[in-house]
């Protein structure tokens, strides 16, 4: 250990330059990065999350989507970012896109970004971060202010129609079923109306004579089978009314999933030091210093010089007389 | 009995006799180094034993200084000490202690220059004896004063003597020189020389010698000796 601590700090400095030189390194390839700006969104989450808390659950929700190709392809294509992608061949811009040029004779490519482009440009840019238990912050990084906040805005409108249809997809089930319930009640009402009208038609004497259509029990019997298809269709009107009612627009703006409390800013200064720039530089110090730490074990290992008394006997077996503090020739 | 120590020669140049008059004081090294070569001399026998060759096993481990400090203890305990210079190749003393370089032993060989020119007086009890001109090649001026019996002429009049030897390798006359001596002290400059080097330049010596290590003080700071528990 003494030993370690006498070479690091004998050769700070040469143990110092990979440090340096990595961390440079790391300084110089986030400087050659595209420039980029972020537009931040806070929305106040509407829904319960269940065991988390409403944050929690829609910041599982955004990356859980951002996760799938088609919802990433449809916010680019809703927004400025496919036209983007399409105009750059897949957002390499600044020093890396005239490496990229440079490595194909001049040529960079252009077209339509694939849905795998699109995934992972946006997976990389958006981040989601619950600042409260109600409320997330989404921030989007973009090559400019304009594509940023207008991915920033697709983002969300994206979220917001996924979410909306997830919980109106059930009710519309629903509807569906008991729309085809009513009908069907509804056709039993008519033919039960029919078999009794049909009954008293055949027997017009029970019209006149309330007694003696009280005593019959075959009429008796058609009209509470009427009565009872009646009633059952009272029953699935009003249900399909509610279910009508809860799918109306009117509904749906109650049932919004979130609320945009701060709408998707266009920022107005680079962001250089985001969380890919900071982890580049770490990562950088990281490497320097798993380098240094190599080449001090090296030092160490290497160095058979004689450093105190102890291993003048040790390493020399020779008597010591002593020790002075480092004198140099005149 | 006392050295045959005058004023200066008629042969002493004009800007050393006013060194010599004046006894100008010289730069003496620092008091660590003074306390840690007074130890080390109490270790070896000194004061008392007559003569000590300050040797190393290449050059730029401290010899010089430590033949100075050694030779400034052993006057401040009351001995009367003569400083040599062996290291013929690369004599430094002169210039260290701030007297002429020459005459010295190279012009008392040849006959040029007496005891009393040779001899420079420090203080009352230090005498600084430096190269010379050498006319004749290095080993042969070391047979010289081996034959001649200059350490024992100094000795027998009652003067111990610390000698500034040439580095034991890469100078051909390292062994010569230490062997005119009984005792040496191994100047061993820490972090520089390997264990290797200094086995080899100690097997050329008849007798094993002391080690004096130079530069033990630690480049590691307080701070980071506490944090690492030292």
């Amino acid at each position: 250990m003494t030993r370690y601590l006498e070479s690091l700090f004998s050769h700070k400095l040469f143990l110092a330059i990979p440090v340096a030189v990595a961390v440079l390194a790391a300084a110089a390839y986030v400087i050659i990065q595209p420039p980029a700006y972020q537009s931040t969104a806070k929305l106040w989450v509407n829904w319960s999350g269940g065991t988390q808390t409403a944050a929690d659950a829609q910041v599982a929700s955004i990356n859980q989507l951002l996760a799938t190709k088609s919802f990433d392809v449809q916010v680019a294509q809703s927004g400025p970012l496919a036209k983007y992608l399409d105009s750059t061949g897949g957002g390499v811009t600044g020093v890396r896109s005239l490496i990229a040029a440079l490595s194909k004779g001049g040529h960079t490519s252009s077209g339509p970004a694939s849905a795998d482009t699109i995934f992972s440009y946006l997976s990389a840019r958006v981040t989601s971060v619950a600042v409260g238990p109600q409320i997330v912050s989404v921030t989007v990084t973009g090559p400019t202010p304009q594509i940023a906040q207008g991915t920033a805005s697709a983002l969300l409108n994206q979220l917001r129609a996924y979410e909306i249809a997830a919980r109106h997809d059930p009710q519309a089930a629903q509807l569906t079923y008991y729309q085809g319930q009513l009908k069907l009640e509804s056709a039993a009402l008519t033919a039960d109306l029919g078999a009794v009208q049909q009954y008293l038609a055949a027997h017009p004497g029970l019209v006149a004579n309330s007694t003696l259509a009280n005593n019959d029990s075959q009429y008796a019997l058609l009209t509470h089978q009427a009565a009872i298809a009646g009633q059952t269709y009272d029953q699935l009107l009003t249900t399909v009314n509610q279910i009508e009612n809860q799918i109306a627009p009117g509904q749906a703006q109650q049932s919004d999933p979130f609320t945009i409390t701060d709408s998707p800013n266009r920022p107005s200064t680079q962001s250089r030091f985001g969380k890919k720039e900071v982890l580049g530089l770490a990562a950088g110090l990281l490497a320097g210093l798993v380098v240094s730490l190599l080449l001090l074990a090296t030092l160490v290992r290497l160095d058979a010089t004689i450093h105190d008394l102890d291993e003048v006997l040790s390493r020399l077996d020779l008597e010591p007389a002593g020790s002075i503090p480092l004198v140099r020739m005149p | 009995m006392s050295l045959p120590i005058h004023r200066p020669a008629p042969k002493v140049p004009q800007a050393a006799r006013v060194e010599r008059t004046t006894r100008q004081a010289i730069a003496q090294p620092p008091a660590p180094v003074l306390d840690g070569c007074r130890l080390a001399l109490q270790k070896i026998g000194f004061p008392g034993a007559p003569s000590l060759g300050i040797a190393s096993s290449i050059r730029g481990e401290g010899r010089s200084t430590v033949a100075v400090a050694s030779a400034l203890v052993l006057a401040d305990y009351g001995v009367r000490t003569v400083l040599m210079e062996l290291d013929f190749q690369n004599p430094s003393l002169a210039s260290q202690m701030g007297i002429p370089s020459h005459p010295g032993l190279g012009e008392f060989l040849q006959g040029s220059a007496s005891w009393h020119e040779v001899l420079y007086p420090v203080s009352d009890e230090f005498f600084v004896l430096p190269a010379g001109t050498l006319k004749l090649s290095h080993p042969r001026a070391l047979l010289e004063v081996s034959n001649r019996d200059l350490l024992g002429v100094l000795r027998g009049r009652g003067c111990s003597i610390v000698a500034d030897l040439p580095p034991l390798l890469g100078t051909g006359i390292g062994a010569q020189a230490a062997s005119l001596f009984p005792d040496i002290l191994l100047v061993v400059r820490a972090g520089m020389v390997s264990s290797a080097t200094v086995k080899e330049a100690v097997s050329s010596l008849p007798t094993p010698p002391r080690v004096l290590l130079n530069g033990v003080s630690s480049s590691v700071p307080d701070w980071a000796r506490r944090l690492a528990g030292l």
